[in-house]
């Protein structure tokens, strides 16, 4: 999903910065076509706004590259998450103070009454899943998304959110939980609807 | 990954996680957000080390040769590399013929190099300039040209012309503006630049960014525009392989 870029240190007008710049930002493009795509999405799993994704997304990048040096190799996609995660968390905030209500006000005013078949659709099946993890507390609700989502190890994550061991797993172990009570309410209004079971 | 415990469930929690695994940003999110980082990223290079640059007198000398890449004709069409003398240096070690009409500058890249090495600069070290094919030469009345060369007077600092420091203060406010992802300010500053110095002297340097802001706000469309524009005036300056890359 490259796309042309022309990078001036690629010319000799920044040969003061040069071997440094020039690997920097092959690393950032790296970075980007390896990490852009799992950063949006964790974004968006986590509750930012659809509106508001790609350019939290993007920020999330502009961030690790100006703290390129603080990122070991091998390490971005930690970083870029914890990143997201505090950004998501910024976010959600800033939402939750202009709309001044919170995660359970805004679940209430929804009505995830999907029929089964549209979760054939994945657009539809998202926009269910979103909003059957909109009530969920960040903490876990990161923690459910790296685990289920984005497969990451208990031990990945408790390095990534800086988290000890037995918090992860406790966050995981609630978060599963709450998703799999929404689960089973979902399915039960199928059935009530004559839908399957 | 669904436990024997969410059993009774696993069809439609498979189906509801399984979906999110193939969200993506559209193909020009994707596109747009990729040129701003990269954007971002490399103009905060080149924007570091102007600001390192620009620490003393002498070096914010170097800035704004950096910025104009002054290119010298003399007299005939006679193109070859000359050597300036540094302002700072006690005695030229070559003048430049002095141009007759009028000076040619461009906004070229090819003179941070020697230039970013002005800090270390010494009374006997010249920074090479390299000319420029005078077609790709943007021509200024010679009179509103910084002296390029001083041998033995102070460092003819931003301070001798003040229009063109300012010309670079706004061009960098461009280029800062572009480092932070901002596209849209970078083109407020050079909506300034351009009303404030309509025939300024950094006009290539200014297009550019431009270019860079169009794309960084999401408008490639007429940072094309802009391209194909200076391309077709300047195709061989020394700004035209990135206007060219830029836009590919």
């Amino acid at each position: 999903m490259a796309i042309a870029f022309a990078s001036p240190l690629a010319t000799p007008a920044a040969a003061g910065c040069r071997q440094t710049s020039r690997s920097d930002a092959a690393r950032i493009a790296a970075m980007f076509d390896d990490h852009f795509v799992p950063v949006w999405r964790f974004l968006r799993r986590l509750g930012v706004p659809t509106g508001d994704v790609d350019d939290h997304a993007q920020e999330v990048m502009l961030v690790a590259s100006r703290k390129l040096d603080q990122i070991e190799y091998g390490k971005e996609r930690g970083f870029l998450l914890g990143v997201a995660y505090r950004i998501a968390s910024d976010a959600r905030r800033a939402i939750a103070s202009r709309r001044e209500t919170d995660d359970d006000m805004l679940e209430e005013r929804e009505d995830p009454s999907p029929d089964p078949e549209m979760l054939a659709d994945q657009l539809h099946a998202r926009a269910v899943l979103d909003q059957l993890l909109q009530g969920m507390p960040l903490d876990f609700r990161a923690v459910f998304v790296l685990t289920e989502l984005d497969e990451l190890s208990m031990a990945e994550i408790s390095e990534l959110l800086g988290l000890p061991p037995g918090t992860v797993a406790s966050r995981l172990r609630r978060g599963r939980e709450y998703f799999d009570e929404k689960v089973r309410r979902l399915q039960a209004r199928f059935a009530q609807a004559g839908g399957v079971e | 990954m669904n436990p024997p415990s969410r059993k009774g469930t696993p069809d439609v929690r498979r189906l509801l996680i399984d979906s999110a695994k193939h969200d993506a940003p559209s193909p020009r999110a994707l596109r747009k957000a990729r040129a701003a980082v990269l954007l971002a990223a490399t103009a905060a290079a080149t924007s570091t080390s102007v600001a390192t640059a620009a620490s003393t007198s002498v070096i914010r000398w170097a800035v704004i040769l950096k910025w104009l890449g002054i290119g010298v004709v003399a007299g005939t069409a006679t193109i070859g590399a000359v050597k300036l003398v540094s302002p700072n240096a006690q005695a030229p070690a070559q003048v430049p013929t002095a141009p007759t009409a009028t000076m040619s500058v461009v906004a070229s890249p090819l003179v941070s190099a020697p230039i970013s090495n002005a800090p270390a600069a010494t009374a006997s070290q010249t920074a090479r300039i390299e000319t420029t094919p005078r077609s790709a030469v943007v021509s200024a009345p010679v009179e509103s040209e910084p002296e390029p060369a001083p041998a033995s007077s102070a460092p003819p600092a931003a301070s001798s012309n003040p229009s063109l420091a300012e010309e670079v203060a706004v061009l960098d406010e461009a280029r800062k503006a572009v480092a932070a992802g901002r596209g849209a300010d970078a083109l407020v500053a050079l909506d300034r630049y351009q009303r404030d110095y309509p025939r300024g002297r950094l006009g290539h340097e200014a297009a550019f960014v431009r270019m860079q802001a169009l794309i960084l706000t999401g408008n490639r469309a007429a940072a094309q525009q802009l391209a194909e524009q200076f391309l077709r005036a300047s195709p061989s300056s020394p700004l035209a392989p990135r206007v060219r890359e830029l836009l590919r």
